[in-house]
């Protein structure tokens, strides 16, 4: 283990260099860019520096289209664990069950593959429908999507991997319940935690989309589709910068590192 | 006769492929108390499929499978089956896995840890008893798998090529496991693998299998003493035999495979 764990750091060593190989990458590309627009189309194309410029205007107190960046950020992140909480709750003893009976899952599955197939967005006529303007559409599109996410990724892995685990436990003789609790739950954890990060970044990503259309008023989404009435494209850069950190920031390093947690816990090897 | 496997089909359908599989046809077999049979066969002819039916996880689509005279109706702790996968539980310890079993055969609390650590130490493992699968080594884990099995003192003893991913030297000491414990325990144990070694080591019986459909297509006894020396010239003689056996059962499936 220690060897491993050793090891793990003199790769990531280099590998970190990398990293910041690759983020310098990015912004060549993103300065290269803006000239290029700036030159042939005419147009004032946000440049790295200037957005981080308006970044750390807007972090100082400017307010961004009435409200300060820090409460559309909050909002934003609200309505996203709000819809990611509600559709985990319900989306996962769901997914459980359409893993453990075939029965259920005929009957169910073909429906949540329905809802797959539409985008979180399109459910706006149903959102405005049940919940008017403001934040219950958002919440509720963000809802969906992850709620196919994770019934989805539950079912169909616990079904796949918990069958070899199930078929042992029968012929040591285990009772029912035995094997639910003690044998299919813990064999669904792998797949119930990628189903969790699954839904994790497509709500995320549908949570920008939401707040596009929903009438929320405030929130990274919102703030960004306003720059096409308020030109202020710049700060819609600064959000989309904030879109990517934050996401970044919850999905590749807190949830994965949560992730690895449980797996060990589990005595589970991450399988991709 | 301990078991016996009479006229057994099994064909597979899935939805999808409109084309049924016959995995194993009209196959008859009967296997007598205490004995150590090998079943030898090509890759996917069947062999999972016929060991699947007697544990009682499939059904055969025609035919019976009777063990003592009852026909099987699903799996039980009185047939258990040494997996071709893992199927230790990781997240329990070793010895947790090999407690699973014996909670239900309505030992005290002391009887299960004793009978526990008894078969752990039977296999060799005394020390490893609380790491988890994953901390062990691919021999060691089908070692765990073994003592799982054993200590629910099965009157069957399946094994579906328990050795197939381990290196040839653990191999070689964890065939002399099997063996000892064989000897010790006499269980009547069926043993599937497509390794010629492994069954001229282990068997009292060989039973080649033809290309899928599984059908029987050569049987062997074996009298000589084991543990057996498998370079000695009556041995060599006899592997020269059965791979002629499987390399016919595997020009058949190619055969097949590939119609016109
Ligand atoms: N549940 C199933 N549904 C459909 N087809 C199956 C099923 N189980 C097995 N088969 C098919 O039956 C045939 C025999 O499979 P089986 O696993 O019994 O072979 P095997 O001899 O154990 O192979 P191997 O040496 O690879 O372990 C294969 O063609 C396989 O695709
Ligand atoms: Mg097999």
């Amino acid at each position: 283990m220690e060897v491993n764990l050793s090891s793990f750091r003199r790769i990531s060593l280099s590998r970190k260099t990398r990293l910041i190989a690759s983020l310098l990458i990015l912004f060549l590309a993103w300065e290269a860019i803006a000239v290029f627009v700036e030159v042939f189309r005419n147009v004032p194309f946000p440049t790295p520096l200037e957005t981080f410029t308006r970044l750390v205007d807007l972090i100082t107190g400017e307010p961004l289209y009435g409200i300060p960046i820090y409460k559309h950020l909050v909002d934003s992140v609200s309505r996203w664990i709000l819809g990611f909480g509600l559709a985990v709750a319900v989306g996962i003893p769901l997914g459980i069950l359409l893993g453990y009976s075939t029965a259920m899952w005929d009957l169910f599955m073909p429906i949540i593959y329905v809802i797959q197939t539409i985008p979180g967005p399109a459910w706006i006529a149903v959102a405005l429908m049940l919940f008017g303007l403001g934040n219950a559409p958002a919440v509720f599109m963000i809802f969906i999507v992850v709620f196919h996410a994770v019934v989805i990724t539950t079912a169909s892995g616990a079904r796949g991997i918990s069958r070899r685990y199930v078929n042992a436990a029968k012929m040591l003789g285990a009772d029912s319940a035995t094997i639910f609790f003690k044998v299919f739950l813990p064999a669904a954890t792998l797949p119930i935690v990628s189903g969790l990060r699954i839904g994790l970044g497509n709500g995320w990503r549908v949570m920008v989309a939401a707040e596009m259309i929903a009438g929320t008023a405030s929130g990274l989404g919102y703030s960004i589709i306003e720059s096409r009435w308020s030109l202020d494209f710049t700060s819609a850069f600064v959000c989309m910068l904030l879109v990517s950190a934050f996401g970044l920031l919850t999905q590749r390093v807190i949830f994965a590192k949560i992730e690895r947690r449980i797996m060990r816990r589990v005595g589970l090897m991450e399988v991709s | 006769m301990f078991l016996e496997v009479q006229n057994v089909t099994k064909v597979f359908r899935s939805s999808e492929n409109e084309k049924p599989i016959v995995a194993v046809k009209d196959l008859s077999l009967s296997v007598p108390r205490g004995e150590f049979l090998c079943i030898l066969g090509p890759i996917g002819c069947g062999k999972s499929t016929l060991l699947n039916m007697i544990a009682g996880f499939e059904r055969p689509t025609k035919g019976r499978i009777l063990l003592e005279g009852k026909p099987i109706t699903g799996p039980g702790p009185d047939r258990v089956m040494v997996f071709q996968e893992e199927t230790l539980f990781p997240w329990m310890t070793v010895l947790e896995n090999i407690r699973f079993g014996l909670r239900f055969k309505g030992l005290s609390e002391e009887e299960t840890e004793e009978e526990a650590r008894r078969y752990l130490s039977l296999v060799g493992l005394e020390k490893f008893g609380d790491f988890r699968p994953h901390e062990l080594s691919g021999g060691m884990k089908r070692k765990a798998e073994l003592a799982r099995a054993l200590a629910l003192n099965p009157k069957l003893l399946l094994m579906d090529e328990p050795l197939s991913s381990i290196d040839a030297i653990s191999k070689m000491s964890l065939l002399q496991e099997i063996l000892s414990i064989w000897e010790k325990s006499r269980k009547t144990i069926v043993y599937v693998t497509h390794n010629i070694d492994e069954a001229l080591f282990l068997a009292d019986r060989i039973i080649v299998l033809t290309a899928r459909p599984a059908q029987v297509k050569r049987e062997v006894v074996i009298h000589n003493p084991k543990p057996r020396d498998l370079l000695g010239s009556e041995m060599i003689d006899l592997k020269r035999q059965l791979i002629e056996e499987l390399a016919q059962s595997h020009a058949l499936e190619e055969h097949v495979l590939t119609p016109g």
